[in-house]
């Protein structure tokens, strides 16, 4: 008998976990926009947001916790007349319980995020298609390799506030400022590196769909750091290359010659990697 | 005859109290003068750096809609009401600038540390009140200049309170004032500090040890060390880009510098980034100047009102310590994205991650003091309560950034903004207003009104939650931070209604602060008399007259027995046991009661 019972309640406890469970997702789906991330749409931004949603989930037990407790302390032990308050001046080891769990939870989050910020930010790939960005007040100059993948040969490419670059493709960018700091920032695929005169930095990153976003100026650059904006076209590795052409052609009929010569190419990750 | 001897047999070290009226309340010498010039001087800027803000926010919410009388006000940076972008700027960065060097520091360390620290060690003013006294009017000239700079050619400092250089080598006249504002305001700052670390090492009363300090001294004693050793960063920092600017030197100016298709005259061989490394090595620990003393007075009226001791009082003394060590390394986390070499980034981040650990250490000891007491619900508690409970988003939200992958996207965005903010008027100024209800009857003899103080918490404690919480969505959405207008970015579409209603509420916020105003004032007219304890607290500032006489104790000064929080002590009738009440019975003198 109490063993069915116990089963029983067993059984509704796993029910109600379960049903938690799904109906987490759930109601992250039906939030409003403003409470979701905007979608990710590079190959790291899901482990952006991965650690972003593991980092919401610890603060936020340790917020309900903490605040759970100041709330129920202070409805307990509210005044009344005659209560002995209890007459303590401390336990050692309380202090160090919660000098170590605060400690192992920062640790595992550090470690964590170690090796996504090394991808990230310390490793870049060995190829990819090759774009140069000076920001200047308010504008990106953006330089592409062209088709043959190498700066400073006459299918360079040189476009204002035009990012466009193939999907499924990792993106080198070599990025200086003529002026002051400027901060290049792709919110959708979680990019975001300073842009600094006096020397260059180097980043990367790869899309995962093609569309249209925008470029923005994250660091405060003068009066029309508001309007430093750019306008980002991720496509098809053909349409880039497409693209690449259209964008040469007009500026530098005298390279027409050389095309054919760089048109085997098309695609230069493939042909190296 | 006899009574002119008595007054000249005054106890050694003190000064017979001035008579003149210059002397008693403008170049006074007193530090509970000074204390109280500092408090004024900081809710003057208070009010200014509000105001700027809401105009700030004024343009979030509705941008580029003309506001007509500002058009008369500030016709150069708001013609026929609208607001130019280079406005915005200078409105942010006075905003910040005004809020944490001219109202944050000096209510928390010019008026509180001035006002407290002497009186709860049992010294009858500073070490050097005259150098006191030179801190405050050093602090006045740098508050002239940095109003002033809105009236130049060009408008106000607009490079942010960071102010990055090469931007801020370049821009208008109004930076120049910016940091020659700053330069004489770290003179007084340093001052302060010295006299502050001189005073509690050498003052502190008989029977005053250094683990019998009151939490408040503990905090002010560890900022003041952060102060000396902080400050002189930045001042050579802001001497650089001074000289960069008037004097033609390049410290932080690279060769090739291009500006507007001009090659700038004076650039080459400077490095951008060193301003950053500067700035940022004075400024986490300035994060923490404005932090501990608020920490220290939260600390301080937790136990009178829960009646019962602080949980831990070493380990809160060590915390404060470990926090003041680790924020002089852990200003890389500022330039994750800077361009700072990104191995650094991983050191930084670690070093960010562990000093956490001190302010959790702290948090949960708030919350063992609250455990089991008797917790009385005045206006200085409810304040302190929402020190706590606010400190822990500000603190919590601080481990988003301080992971560096998630920082790529939220940094420079509203959800940096939103932090702070939680952290600097969530905890600093919530603490001062703590602070000021806290010692309003000691400093003027008279009590404010607990009914319109609470209703100016319940306010202040709403409105706050409603202007900044949502910023952690806007910058989640990836609003970026200095933005004048955000609505032509297809990412941040769909967020004004957000930003209207976080400024409505911010009007809110504001006029709830009127009735702060006027309590503040009626109550020191018309406020019921306070007497020497009202609070029925055990330190020492209590066991005098409110206010104090002008050497702070009648006859001598008092000697010290037992710790500051000895509340509801088991062999002790009262539920307080004032540190300077001599032991009854057998129990020695100076024993430490445990």
């Amino acid at each position: 008998m109490t063993s069915r019972r116990s089963r029983t309640g067993r059984l509704a406890r796993l029910a109600a976990i379960v049903l938690a469970a799904a109906a987490v997702p759930a109601a992250a789906s039906a939030l409003p926009f403003w409470m979701k991330l905007p979608e990710g749409v590079s190959t790291y931004s899901g482990r952006i947001d991965g650690l972003f949603r593991l980092i919401l989930w610890i603060t936020g037990i340790i917020f309900v916790v903490v605040e759970t407790l100041l709330l129920i302390f202070l409805f307990k032990y509210r005044y009344r007349e005659g209560r002995r308050p209890r007459y303590t001046h401390g336990s050692n080891r309380l202090e160090v319980i919660w000098t170590i769990v605060p400690a192992v939870i920062c640790v595992v989050l550090a470690l964590l995020s170690r090796a996504t910020w090394a991808d990230i930010k310390q490793h870049l790939p060995k190829d990819g298609v090759q774009i140069e960005i000076t920001a200047e007040q308010f504008a990106w100059n953006i330089r592409y390799a062209g088709l043959d993948n190498k700066f400073d040969t006459p299918d360079d490419v040189l476009t204002l506030n035009q990012l466009h670059f193939p999907v499924g493709q990792p993106v080198i960018v070599t990025l200086h400022s003529k002026d002051v700091i400027h901060s290049f920032f792709l919110p959708e695929f979680r990019v975001k590196q300073d842009a600094v005169p006096g020397f260059s930095t180097r980043i990367w990153f790869e899309g995962t769909r093609t569309g249209h976003w925008e470029i923005a100026c994250a660091e405060l650059c003068g009066l029309g750091h508001y309007r430093m904006k750019g306008f980002v076209t991720v496509e098809t590795p053909e349409e880039f290359a497409k693209w690449l052409r259209d964008q040469a052609a007009p500026a530098a009929p005298e390279a027409a010659p050389a095309a054919p010569a760089a048109s085997p190419a098309a695609s230069p990750q493939e042909a190296k990697s | 005859m006899s009574s002119v001897a008595v007054a000249h047999e005054l106890p050694h070290g003190v000064h017979p109290a001035p008579t003149s009226f210059w002397r008693k309340y403008i170049f006074s010498l007193d530090h509970k003068v000074i204390g109280k010039q500092y408090m004024f001087y900081a809710l003057f800027m208070l009010v200014i750096g509000g105001l700027l803000a809401t105009l700030v926010r004024y343009q979030l919410a509705w941008p580029g809609r003309p506001l007509a009388f500002m058009g008369k006000i500030a016709p150069e940076g708001m013609p026929g009401g609208q607001m130019l972008p280079e406005f915005y700027n200078s409105l942010f960065t006075m905003h910040a600038t005004i809020m944490i060097f001219f109202a944050i520091m000096p209510i928390l360390i010019g008026a509180f540390g001035n006002f407290v620290v002497p009186i709860q060690i049992g010294a009858r003013d500073m070490a050097f009140p005259t150098l006191n006294m030179l801190s405050f009017w050093t602090a006045v000239p740098g508050a002239v200049l940095i109003i002033w700079s809105f009236f130049v050619t060009g408008g106000a400092a607009q490079g942010g309170w960071t102010s990055y250089a090469p931007l801020s080598a370049i821009t208008p006249r109004g930076q120049t004032l910016w940091l020659l504002s700053l330069l004489v305001l770290g003179l007084s700052s340093l001052l302060t500090a010295v006299n502050f670390i001189t005073t509690i090492i050498n003052m502190r009363a008989p029977g005053m040890t250094f683990f019998r300090l009151p939490l408040t001294v503990w905090a002010l004693f560890i900022t003041a060390i952060l102060l000396l050793l902080a400050l002189p960063v930045l001042s050579g920092a802001m001497i650089m880009l001074l000289f960069d600017r008037v004097l033609g030197t390049t410290f932080f100016l690279p060769r090739g510098l291009v500006v507007s298709g001009q090659p700038w005259t004076n650039a080459g061989g400077g490095q951008a980034l060193l301003w950053q490394h500067l700035f940022w090595f004075f400024g986490h620990p300035e994060v923490y100047i404005m932090i501990l003393p608020a920490m220290g007075i939260t600390s301080e009226i937790l136990p009178v009102f829960s009646r019962k001791p602080i949980f831990g009082y070493r380990a809160m003394a060590y915390s404060i310590m470990g926090i003041a060590g680790l924020g002089f390394i852990v200003w890389g986390h500022h330039m994750f994205q800077s361009g700072m070499n990104p191995y650094l980034g991983t050191t930084f981040m670690i070093s960010t991650m562990v000093i956490a650990v001190p302010s959790a250490i702290k948090t949960f000891n708030w919350l063992g003091t609250l455990w089991g007491g008797n917790i009385k619900f005045t206006t200085p508690m409810l304040h302190a309560l929402s020190f706590v409970s606010m400190f822990v988003i500000g603190g919590l939200s601080g481990i988003f950034m301080a992971a560096t992958p998630v920082d790529i996207f939220i940094h420079d965005t509203y959800f940096i903004v939103g932090h702070i903010h939680y952290v600097l008027f969530g905890g600093s100024l919530f603490g001062a207003f703590a602070g000021m209800y806290f010692w309003f009857p000691k400093m003027f003899g008279r009590m404010m009104s607990e009914r319109w103080g609470k209703i100016h918490w319940a306010i202040t404690f709403v409105c706050f939650n409603l202007v900044f919480f949502p910023m952690h969505f806007l910058g989640m959405r990836g609003m970026q931070r200095r933005i004048y207008d955000y609505t032509q970015y297809a990412h941040l579409k769909g967020l004004q209604p957000m930003n209207q209603f976080m400024t409505i509420s911010l009007f809110v916020l504001g006029i709830g602060q009127i009735i702060l105003v006027f309590n503040f004032f009626l109550s020191m007219r018309r406020g019921k008399i306070a007497g020497n304890n009202p609070w029925h607290a055990n330190t020492l500032e209590w066991q005098t007259t409110s206010p104090p006489p002008h050497e702070n104790f009648k006859g001598s000064v008092p000697s010290v027995y037992r710790g500051p929080y000895e509340y509801s002590a088991p062999d002790h009738d009262a539920d307080y046991w004032p540190q300077n009440e001599p032991p009854t019975g057998a129990r020695p003198a100076g024993a430490h009661a445990h």
